[in-house]
């Protein structure tokens, strides 16, 4: 099991600034352990974060973001003791989701 | 632009991908929606398969990111476009393995500035292709890389 994604979501002026960073090893199945072996593809493939039930970001990434992925953005709207969400799934089927209050 | 012929692509595509890789047994059928375009090697195969190819140059995007960077595994990366529309930012490596990094859908009301961090082979331009009101466009910097970080 993954460990928690660190999100946090502010808003200001009608604006929502999100801050997230996913825990994920984002291996890109080309890296060697020192005795050769290689350590298998393990990325997060699709991050979906919600306001409430709205999608306000859909990304889809390959294996070249990096490790615990982060992202900076923002949305129109917001507001207090809303909820902000974090979703993802790796390309192992694996899937987790967080979410946050804003404040 | 020709959307409907990149949305066909995508979808034909990542049923094309996922028939073969469950067949293969090399993927849990959960795993399988993965876009093809990210196993495509090049700018410009990429660009053709985001609808892309041809994307003018615009000032009105902007990466903002250091010239140089000690550790590739982790280079912050941050894109902001002015163009009317936009909808979706793309970011290419051109000399990595997998020249794609992310492709970031943005719906209306959120903001087309969006800062990451990703990993870089070696000293490559980093590009950023914006889909607009006006169709495709794109911006590129070069960031040099002390210390590759591709693993």
């Amino acid at each position: 099991m993954s460990d928690p994604a660190r999100i946090r979501a502010t808003v200001a002026e009608g604006v929502t600034q999100v801050r997230l960073m996913a825990t994920h090893p984002m291996e890109t199945g080309r890296r060697r352990l020192p005795d050769g072996a290689l350590v298998a593809a393990h990325y997060i493939t699709d991050l979906t974060v919600l306001h409430n039930d709205r999608v306000v970001l859909q990304a889809r990434f390959g294996p070249s973001v990096s490790r615990d992925p982060y992202l900076v953005f923002s949305f129109a709207g917001g507001a207090p003791g809303e909820t902000v969400s974090v979703s993802w799934r790796d390309n192992r089927g694996d899937r987790r989701s967080d979410s946050v209050t804003i404040r | 632009m020709d959307h409907s012929r990149r949305a066909a692509l995508k979808t034909g595509g990542s049923a094309g991908v996922f028939a073969w890789l469950a067949a293969a047994g090399v993927l849990p059928v959960s795993a399988a929606t993965i876009s093809p375009v990210f196993s495509i090697h090049g700018v410009d195969a990429v660009m053709q398969a985001l609808g892309a190819a041809g994307a003018h140059a615009s000032e009105a995007i902007e990466i903002v990111a250091a010239e140089i960077v000690e550790n590739g595994a982790m280079v912050s990366v941050e894109v902001a476009s002015r163009l009317p529309g936009t909808r979706q930012m793309a970011l290419l490596v051109d000399q990595n393995p997998t020249t794609l990094a992310a492709i970031f859908d943005l719906p209306e009301g959120t903001s087309p500035r969006l800062q990451t961090r990703i990993k870089m082979a070696k000293t490559s331009h980093v590009i950023a292709v914006v889909d607009a009101e006006g169709g495709f466009f794109l911006a590129q910097r070069e960031i040099k890389i002390v210390q590759g970080g591709c693993g």
